[in-house]
């Protein structure tokens, strides 16, 4: 089973687009383990109501989704693992490092690298979740590591087909498919993408 | 990049995210430093193509620097404000709102010794890991090394020291001195090529006008232009004695020396001592660094009798090691 990371800044959709790709791929369920207890879904929406928010830092714990594509030449199976946002800043909340120090401790175990970054706020330098300084070092470590995909997502904001274009400019020589997890633009892509590598 | 250059582990680096010491992207970019060599050389460039992203790193580590100086809590708060505004200027550009052009030229008052080369230098990490300025390095300079002998000299002695500085701060280091001859003194000269230079590279230089409080008083009221161009100016009081122990503690500890408990009473005195006879000319901490380096003489001197030293005997100041007319 292949390790799949989705990885980037606070708000930039991590958790929307796991669930949702999660469901895209045919999972009847996600079942999640956080704090000790297990959660189960059997619906996208029911896991999106609970799991994801506008605000930054709602993952603060790893959640791994096994899923698999199913393809002609025979089923592949991944973990997808959903991370916690990284931050330019040093994060003053400890929990926050924490669940940091854990997407980095995975960076180095191999596997696929999902490098999201928020289209719509590429060209907009103020806003946190615009790319930043932490998206600059993950591109040049998934350049030189590979099986590194740069998805660039809420492609259905406005702004982000110019987003699109500079971000193409900013992180050149990396595939980067264009994604909106709210209305699964690009899934298609991705999967298609993934099954290559896996 | 400096603070990258330690060779880390990887579980090191984690462990210093896991205690807010270092930021998740200066992780991986310490670890690809040392792991992904060919990475490096685009990298640097890319970074310099980014509108000037700064180092948070470097300004924490300037910051915590000023905050560990004795006696100058209020410097320490004055940088954190600095730091403060840059970084909210930044995001009011973002948002297209209107930002002033910071400036951040300096006076710098107080008596031999309180502190204020120690200070500009820090700053000049701090307004490097800001993007304030490109290089932050100081390069400190007196009336001498600016002022020539005939018509001309002086504003190229003077230019030359500017291109020195460039990128960084410049530090002139009792600069009342330029105004000490009058009308026909080549020190005006100097001025104006220093403030036509500050206007010039606005985003290249920062300068430092530094020297006893009424003398630079006397010199600023003389060029009542200038006032107006060192907007910030920051005074530095004399140290008490207690302070002047404590910073003796810390220049020992830094030498790996320790003090006898029976040494800050003698220390005391000497120092009262000197502050007497010496007036405003009194060193501050050049006094303690000086007494300090005459007692370690001093040890050496007891200790190179002895058949047998201990690591302790050779960590070890005391109050004999401390002598009255010493340093």
């Amino acid at each position: 089973m292949t390790r799949c990371l989705v990885l980037g800044k606070p708000n930039v959709g991590k958790t929307l687009f796991s669930l949702r790709f999660a469901f895209f791929l045919g999972a009847e369920a996600v079942r999640l383990a956080r704090a000790g207890e297990e959660a189960h879904w059997t619906s996208v929406e029911a896991a999106v109501r609970e799991l994801v928010s506008d605000r930054p830092h709602q993952t603060l714990e790893l959640q791994r989704l096994s899923l698999e594509i199913r393809g002609r030449k025979g089923t592949r199976r991944l973990e997808l693992v959903d991370t916690g946002g990284l931050t330019d800043e040093i994060p003053p909340a400890p929990e926050v490092r924490q669940v940091q120090v854990e997407t980095l401790g995975l960076l180095l175990k191999g596997g696929l690298l999902l490098h999201m970054v928020d289209a719509s706020a590429v060209g907009r330098p103020g806003l946190p979740e615009a790319p930043g300084e932490v998206d600059l070092q993950l591109y040049h470590l998934g350049r030189a590591r590979g099986g590194y995909l740069l998805l660039a997502n809420k492609m259905d904001r406005e702004g982000a087909a110019d987003g699109l274009r500079e971000a193409r400019r900013r992180f050149p020589g990396v595939p980067l498919i264009p994604i909106s997890a709210r209305t699964g633009l690009g899934f298609k892509e991705v999967k298609r993408h993934l099954r290559r590598h896996l | 990049m400096a603070h990258s250059h330690h060779p880390e582990s990887w579980e090191e680096l984690l462990a210093r995210l896991a205690r807010g010491e270092l930021a998740s992207h200066q992780v991986l970019a310490a670890w690809q430093e040392r792991h992904l060599p060919t990475a490096g050389e685009p990298r640097r460039e890319e970074r310099q193509a980014e509108t000037s992203s700064g180092d948070p790193a470097l300004v924490e580590g300037a910051l915590q620097e000023l905050r560990k100086l004795t006696g100058l809590r209020e410097v320490a708060e004055l940088a954190r404000e600095m730091a403060a505004l840059v970084e909210v200027q930044r995001r009011r550009r973002a948002h297209g709102l209107r930002v002033e052009p910071l400036v951040f030229h300096m006076v710098f008052t107080g008596n031999p010794g309180t502190g204020k080369t120690t200070v500009a230098r820090i700053l000049g990490r701090l307004f490097k890991g800001l993007g304030v300025l490109p290089q932050g390095h100081l390069v400190e300079v007196e009336r001498a090394d600016l002022v020539g002998e005939y018509i001309g000299h002086t504003a190229q002695k003077t230019r030359e020291q500017l291109k020195k500085a460039m990128g960084g701060i410049l530090f002139v280091d009792e600069a009342y001195a330029l105004a000490r001859g009058g009308e026909k003194d080549f020190g005006k000269e100097a001025v104006d090529t220093l403030v036509k230079a500050m206007e010039d590279h606005r985003d290249q230089l920062v300068l430092i006008l530094a020297g006893y409080r009424a003398e630079m008083e006397a010199f600023l009221r003389m060029n009542p232009g200038l006032r107006s161009r060192f907007p910030i100016q920051i005074d530095f009081p004399d140290y008490t004695t207690g302070e002047l122990l404590e910073i003796a503690q810390q220049m020992a500890a830094e030498r790996q020396y320790r003090l006898a408990p029976s040494v800050p009473r003698r220390l005391a005195r000497l120092l009262e001592e000197r502050r007497l006879v010496r007036g405003p000319t009194f060193g501050n901490a050049r006094e303690v660094r000086n007494l300090l380096e005459a007692a370690i003489r001093r040890q050496a001197v007891r200790l190179v009798r002895q058949e047998r030293t201990s690591r302790e005997d050779l960590m070890l100041l005391t109050a004999e090691d401390f002598l009255e007319g010493s340093g």
